[in-house]
């Protein structure tokens, strides 16, 4: 008798369950064979001597040894760490400065959002082609202009100066899409804070200092580690479109900007060492989860969180 | 009480200057672009002039009526309708039970998409890009759309928080009028979601319309080459020679590319600068 | 009943969604498909009597633009002859050979006819992605019997005859008579030596007060001459039987020579916004491949001519070639080669030397001397050609283009001061042995 009143219950639940995962069906079958599967895979080839034209044999971790022994490799991910941070910690600044001007209110702002955002949805690749010009030594708008000003001759070979590169390429960062979607949602971040915080603090006589690190900075943290997540994976996961263009797959000069997945690129298509590539994205992936963590675990000791 | 005054206007007025000083450093690229497409090569490698001495046509000339220009333009936006139709599609039904409803598993089904959302798609490219080859995908547009038809975890997570600020009871109320689950998905949150689904279809849309790494990847005959891959090779070295970069031809094809984002923002600023400043605040 | 019909729904969808999209992308192909019909019907129609071949397309990878000059497009010329519609895809020579490998590797039909480098002939036709041309050669008119021996050396050991050599370019010194005229320097000769070039570098370049360069000496080595270079001060390049890099004293010695010129504001240093300063006139001498004679033709702005590269311990230089091959998974591998037999004749390869000023690799068609451009008037040094071809040997284009462009950017690191030649040759040969023996 209980069953029979029970049975109906259970069904609609049931039916329900089933109905939230057909929903969900799409992406398990994704996940499944776009994530779970090739990640699989990519251990699997990493350790084989698979080459691009398909053939392989099974050489244990011999690619990972040859990783461990190669300069190239500590070097590239010496360089992907320290790019990813730097770009992730530059990148953000600058569009809280955007933001913090921005949402000053003045005359003009629209012109001024219009000029500080639109660089960041023109495609990489063009960026990329044109800070190699505007960089360049012989007829560079950069040298030209520093010229002019200084009266001096001024022939920086600013992407191959081992002094300017790093300098030149993070300044390339300040102009790509994560940039520019940062310092909106910072606008909009910085819109929300309440007015009486400041208030408050004017009434003390606080410095324009200590409001930005003591009301604005707490309040918006929550939004700075959302973008700081965003920034790493595209950090992460743009360098490629940006660097492959601007540096080359060797990530001149003398490898100062060969992140991995460039590295990763050249073993793959130009040597066509298709095995050691995998063993490269393994280790990829595996900072990737790496940084994932660090973040998360670094958030919740600092972030405030309203509730 | 004047001096203060005084302060407070000084203060305004040196904040608009470096507000100027910060628009011409971040627009003088765009700038640079659009000059760079009217000079010949010789010009360009020898003067940093902004503007050209002699006007030159060539390059536009080339790009649209001696290259395959119209055949890119069509990869291309084929490849932004393609991959915006199936995210739109496969994400938002996702994220309807993931929002609304209650199952066993849900909490591992979100921390899971949380968690491939932090995988960089570049980490996995290499066996994608074996097993695509296995399937005879390469060299076509298909390894790009076809994953786009079963959800990014980004968009799924987009979705659901949008899904979430809709009030609970009018599904409720549907569901007593005797509407199924799926009823409920296509008459009560699509509708009222049209501005989300407009938002994310813009932003996938320039995220694609933008997107170079996948492309260099996938594909390799000139049929199914994308704008941003044109750039890289039939723009790069049309000045004869092989090995000698022709400039100016790549700022024109720059300045074309750079069009469409651009009149996006000025006509339809709305979807473009909303939805980004929303797909980050709920976080 | 409820959620199987969901479920049905739900899949169908998918996959109506997946064929849609899959619908999007043929359609089209569809559509190119029918519109290539009809021009094929067309002409079918208008050329009946021409040949079977008429309204055919046949699909060729190359790694630079054809020539603008419809007359010298030997491409164009080839469809007009044959009927078929000839469509070149240009891959850029930086990546050309690593695309190649991709198209081959996945059995890429979109390509019929491939212009391979000289590293990748074997590899090809060993995994099968193109196909003998014996069976064709034994019926066609192309003169196998006469390439220069270099060139049919290099083909040897393959089993068969998988591609055909489509011209032999050779590398040269390029300058700038005006400004050897101005500073009253006599020009080069063919007989230079490497020390000379050295001396006339020094003397051309133009400095400002300053100190700063605004005439250089001499350009850089560019990809190619730079194995010139190597190669001039003894050092092997490629060793054949190992299929190995081998290089070591000679490489030090010409990088520190490049990095000590570019010290010294003779050379200009690697830059991001890489530009032709010869060609610009910003450069009196420029070692470069024997196709910028055509490239340059009468469009430049001075008065130049050619030498061979200078010679340092050996006469040495790099020869050129590609081989027109059919991809082995083409569906018209007979108009294909109906294509490359038109290439590889009189006609053909002599419009390509035309274009290029590469001579024909068949000695006779050589001989006629089609390669001297004609739009280059200033040249009279036409022997200097004639003379590196004599010296040329296969180098580094047998290698693995990864390992060369790698061993470049080592080089240019050197130049730039940022690590001793030494060190840029001892890793460059390092990163070449663990590359070619995976």
């Amino acid at each position: 008798m209980k069953n029979e009143k029970r049975k109906p219950i259970n069904k609609k639940k049931l039916t329900n369950h089933l109905t939230a995962y057909a929903f969900c069906a799409p992406w398990f079958i994704g996940f499944i064979c776009f994530t779970l599967f090739p990640i699989v895979f990519m251990f699997a080839v990493s350790l084989t001597n698979r080459k691009l034209n398909g053939i392989s044999n099974f050489v244990g971790f011999a690619n990972y040894v040859n990783m461990v022994q190669s300069p190239t490799f500590w070097n590239s991910i010496k360089v992907t760490l320290f790019f990813t941070v730097v770009m992730m910690v530059v990148t953000t600044i600058w569009a809280v400065i955007l933001a913090m001007l921005l949402n000053y209110k003045q005359k003009l702002n629209g012109i001024f959002q219009f000029c500080y955002f639109l660089p960041s949805v023109i495609p990489t690749v063009a960026l990329a082609y044109t800070f190699r010009t505007i960089f360049g030594k012989e007829a560079g708008l950069l040298n030209a202009i520093i010229s002019q000003l200084t009266a001096k001759n001024v022939m920086v070979n600013w992407l191959y100066d081992k002094r300017t590169i790093y300098l030149a390429v993070f300044f390339i960062t300040l102009f790509t899409y994560n940039t520019g979607q940062m310092m909106l949602i910072f606008r909009s971040g910085l819109n929300d804070v309440p007015r009486e915080l400041y208030e408050a603090c004017d009434i003390d006589g606080a410095s324009p200092f200590r409001k930005f690190f003591g009301i604005t900075l707490p309040m918006i943290s929550p939004i700075v580690l959302f973008n700081a997540v965003m920034g790493c994976i595209s950090a992460l996961n743009g360098s490629f479109a940006l660097l492959y263009p601007l540096t080359g797959e060797s990530g001149d000069p003398n490898g100062m900007t060969q992140v991995l997945s460039l590295l990763i690129y050249k073993e793959a298509f130009s040597n066509m060492k298709v095995g050691y590539a995998c063993a490269l994205s393994v280790v990829l992936f595996l900072i990737a989860c790496g940084f994932g963590i660090g973040i998360f675990a670094v958030s919740k000791k600092l972030v405030y969180y309203e509730n | 009480m004047n001096s203060a005054k005084a302060k407070k206007r000084a203060g305004r007025i040196l904040i608009f200057i470096l507000k100027i000083l910060v628009a011409v450093i971040m627009f003088s690229p765009i700038i640079w672009v659009f000059s760079g497409g009217f000079k010949n090569l010789t010009e360009f490698t020898t003067s940093s002039d902004i503007i050209p001495k002699n006007v030159t046509l060539e390059n536009f000339n080339y790009i649209f009526f001696h290259s395959n220009y119209y055949l890119y333009v069509r990869n291309t936006v084929l490849l932004m309708a393609g991959t915006t139709l199936g995210t739109l599609i496969s994400s938002s039904f996702v994220a309807y039970p993931l929002a609304r409803m209650e199952f066993p598993g849900k909490n591992l089904i979100f921390s899971l998409i949380v968690g491939t959302m932090m995988i960089p798609g570049i980490a996995l490219i290499i066996p994608q890009y074996i097993m695509f080859g296995k399937i005879g995908w390469l060299d076509s547009l298909l390894p790009m759309i076809i994953p786009s038809f079963f959800a990014y975890p980004y968009n799924v997570f987009l979705f659901r928080q949008f899904f979430r600020s809709i009030p609970k009871e009018l599904d409720e109320a549907a569901t007593i009028d005797g509407c199924s689950r799926l009823g409920v998905f296509f008459k009560v949150l699509v509708p009222l979601s049209k501005s989300t689904f407009t938002t994310i279809g813009v932003l996938s849309s320039v995220f694609w319309w933008n997107e170079l790494t996948q492309p260099v990847f996938y594909i390799n005959s000139d049929k199914w080459r994308t704008l941003t891959i044109a750039l890289m090779t039939t723009f790069m070295y049309t000045s004869g020679n092989a090995f000698v970069i022709n400039w100016p031809s790549i700022m024109a094809a720059s300045s074309l590319m750079i069009l469409p984002p651009m009149l996006l923002y000025l006509f339809g600023s709305r979807f473009l600068v909303e939805g980004i400043k929303t797909s980050g605040l709920k976080g | 009943m409820g959620r199987k019909k969901l479920l049905a729904l739900l899949l169908s969808t998918a996959v109506v969604c997946g064929s849609l999209a899959g619908c999007g992308a043929k359609g089209t192909q569809k559509q190119e498909g029918s519109v290539a019909g009809s021009t094929e019907s067309k002409a079918g129609e208008s050329s009946k009597t021409d040949s079977a071949e008429a309204g055919k397309k046949v699909t060729i990878a190359v790694w630079n633009e054809p020539s603008k000059d419809e007359a010298l497009n030997m491409y164009l010329q080839a469809g007009k002859a044959t009927g078929i519609d000839v469509e070149v895809t240009v891959i850029p020579e930086s990546d050309y050979s690593s695309k190649l490998n991709q198209m081959v590797s996945t059995g890429n039909d979109s390509v019929d006819i491939y212009v391979i480098w000289e590293n990748d002939i074997a590899n090809f036709a060993q995994v099968g992605g193109i196909i003998p041309l014996d069976d064709y050669l034994a019926k066609s008119t192309i003169k196998t019997d006469e390439f220069i021996d270099a060139v049919a050396k290099l083909s040897e050991g393959l089993g068969g005859t998988y591609g055909l050599p489509w011209c032999a370019a050779t590398e040269l010194l390029y300058y700038n008579q005006d400004m050897f005229d101005a500073a009253g320097i006599a020009y080069p000769t063919n007989d230079w030596s490497y020390a000379d070039y050295k001396a006339a570098a020094e003397k051309l370049t133009k400095k400002a007060a300053d100190g700063t360069t605004e005439v250089y000496g001499s350009t850089l080595p560019n990809t190619q001459t730079w194995w010139a270079g190597i190669g001039g001060a003894g050092d092997q390049v490629f060793d054949p039987a190992k299929g190995q890099m081998v290089i070591g004293d000679g490489a030090v010695s010409f990088v520190s020579d490049v990095a000590q010129m570019v010290k010294n504001g003779t050379m200009p240093e690697p830059s991001s916004d890489t530009a032709d300063l010869f060609a610009a006139g910003k450069a009196a001498m420029s070692w470069q491949g024997s196709w910028n004679i055509g490239t340059y033709g009468g469009g430049l702005a001075f008065n130049w001519d050619i030498a061979s590269i200078p010679t340092d311990k050996l006469k040495y230089n790099t020869l050129h070639t590609g081989f027109y091959s059919i991809n082995a998974k083409s569906k018209n591998q007979d108009s294909a080669f109906k294509v490359i037999e038109y290439l590889m004749g009189e006609e053909g390869q002599a419009i390509n030397s035309k274009a290029s000023g590469n001579p024909s690799a068949i000695k006779s068609i050589a001989e006629k001397g089609a390669w001297k451009v004609e739009s280059v008037t200033t040249i009279e040094n036409w022997d200097a050609i004639t003379d590196s071809l004599k010296a040329g040997v296969f180098g580094y284009t047998c290698l693995p283009s990864g390992v060369t462009n790698n061993a470049i950017s080592e080089f240019n690191s050197a130049v730039l001061g940022q690590k001793t030649p030494e060190d840029a040759v001892k890793n460059a040969s390092q990163y070449a042995k663990e590359t070619i023996g995976y």
